[in-house]
């Protein structure tokens, strides 16, 4: 089966400042990405994906693969699904779309 | 300076680049002069009529309007570009950008494409940055000869010499190829490194610091990261490291316009703005396969940003980060600095005695950051008559007024 990959972003607002525990927490981001490159990888499906975004009106799905340049990844999720519509039709109901987008691109097999 | 001017002097800076990037994608990039021959005739305008009959509703939108009459007063002129006058009344809408998405859009993406022509590997590197900031920065000849210290002729050669690589390679503003975009961002991001650079390290006169250049770093960077082609993690990393430095600037003179050296330094007058969004850009460049030797200098820069006080710096963790950046770049400039940090993490004997096995480097000979760590750690190892020896010796070096007041007062110390 397909797998896809829904990448929650966010808009990339940020705080003026941060705490301590907050920068302590980004120096842990970036060094565990320092000793887990190497690890396995992804390859994701170029030229192609699918953007969900909720506004006023509904849900509204455009073509990827760029989402709002301003928007950052926030986190992901790995899922099996037989095609966009069915990852679409799972993510119409996230929360997530409170805060922004959610893009889905398909991981080459 | 009149409040017409400054307003022109403002719109400039913002706008020349952009409208110079469209007039050359639509004149074709042989004719990059031409678009900058319109865009100077455009803000010329500007200044005269605002000065006589005041500032219109929205000058910005105005200057756009200029600009494009005057661009089509030349195509008319030039037989070989009478065609091309679709493509320009599509370029430049009736709109200002401001009110008009798609314009705003196309905009950013010319203005990318100019900064990828700009940095071309084919351009030799001086003449790529003199260009970058002459085209896309809106720096005149002359404050581009005045921030790297030479001479207008020289500046003008080197701008000559790149206008004339466009033309003879034939090298488009267009976006490269997704295979060719990484090594084209490459070059571009050197550019832009080294233009941070030379703005934050000045190397002689009055002023330690340029901030223009550091600030027009940072500007480009920003745009890089905000395009979703050039949006990758090198240049996160990039950004990451200017603005990690660029925050510490307010703090680098102290109140009598002396040299502080990052112990020194009122870490309260760093800016906590550009620490927070260097951060957040820090976090962005952990993604990939590639560890650059920008993440690493970014991720040093984020142990001194994050640390509340000089003694709580976690000096292992940046040794760490200078044993990653020495096989990245293993320079005898990133050996020195690796060295002061096995200074500051294992005692200033140990940091000398690194410091001893790469001194005698060729390229290290007329380099006083190498007198001046030497200066230091023989200080706090105590001995006084070495120090002196040192600071001595960097003294007879070209230097920045405050760096040579700085070694003054080392020296004294030595006494």
């Amino acid at each position: 089966m397909p797998q896809f990959i829904v990448m929650l972003r966010d808009a990339g607002t940020w705080p003026g400042d941060f705490s301590p525990d907050e920068m302590q927490a980004i120096i842990q981001k970036y060094g565990a990405w320092v000793r887990g490159i190497g690890g396995k990888g992804h390859k994701l499906r170029d030229g192609e994906g699918r953007i969900v975004v909720r506004k006023d009106s509904g849900i509204t799905v455009t073509d990827g693969p760029y989402a709002e340049a301003k928007e950052v990844l926030g986190g992901y999720l790995v899922v099996d699904a037989d095609s966009y519509d069915d990852v679409i039709r799972s993510c119409e109901s996230s929360p997530h779309l409170d805060y922004g987008s959610i893009e889905i691109r398909r991981i080459e097999s | 300076m009149s409040a017409v001017h400054h307003l022109v002097d403002h719109l400039f800076r913002h706008s020349a680049g952009q409208m110079v990037a469209t007039l050359t994608r639509v004149f074709g990039a042989e004719h990059l002069s031409l678009a900058e021959e319109v865009v100077q005739e455009a803000l010329v305008a500007a200044m005269q009529q605002w000065s006589l009959r005041g500032v219109p509703e929205n000058p910005r939108g105005w200057l756009f309007q200029v600009a494009r009459n005057r661009a089509l007063d030349q195509l008319r002129r030039e037989t070989s570009l009478r065609d091309k006058e679709p493509q320009l009344a599509a370029a430049f809408g009736d709109r200002a950008p401001e009110e008009d998405p798609h314009f705003a859009h196309e905009l950013r993406d010319d203005q990318l494409r100019m900064m990828l022509m700009c940095g071309h590997p084919s351009i030799p590197k001086e003449s790529r940055v003199a260009l970058t900031l002459k085209t896309v920065g809106g720096f005149s000849v002359g404050e581009i000869a005045r921030a790297f210290l030479t001479k207008k002729e020289t500046i003008a050669q080197r701008l000559v010499r790149a206008k004339r690589l466009i033309r003879d390679e034939r090298i488009p503003m267009e976006m490269p190829s997704r295979a060719e975009l990484p090594s084209r961002l490459d070059s571009l991001l050197e550019v832009i490194y080294l233009l941070f650079n030379e703005g934050y390290g000045a190397h002689a006169g009055d002023d330690l610091v340029r901030a223009d250049l550091c600030e027009e770093a940072i500007r480009l960077g920003r745009q890089l990261v905000d395009h979703p082609a050039t949006s990758l993690p090198e240049a996160h990393a990039l950004l990451a490291l200017m603005l990690l430095q660029a925050a510490r600037l307010p703090a680098r003179v102290d109140a009598a316009g002396e040299l502080a050296t990052l112990e020194e330094q009122d870490r309260s007058l760093w800016d906590r703005g550009l620490l927070a969004e260097g951060m957040r850009e820090l976090g962005r460049s952990a993604e990939g396969e590639r560890l650059t030797a920008y993440h690493v200098e970014a991720a040093i820069a984020s142990c001194h940003g994050v640390a509340l006080a000089f003694e709580t710096t976690d000096w292992p963790a940046v040794l760490s980060h200078y044993d990653q950046l020495l096989a990245l770049k293993p320079t005898p400039v990133v050996a020195l600095n690796r060295a002061v940090a096995v200074a500051m993490a294992h005692g200033p004997a140990s940091g000398l005695a690194e410091i001893e096995s790469i001194a005698g480097h060729p390229s290290l000979r007329h380099y006083l950051p190498l007198s001046a760590a030497m200066g230091e750690l023989s200080l706090r190892a105590g001995d006084r008559t070495r120090a002196a020896e040192h600071f001595t010796r960097a003294l007879e070096l070209p230097a920045t007024m405050p760096e040579k007041r700085f070694l003054l007062r080392k020296l004294a110390q030595c006494r």
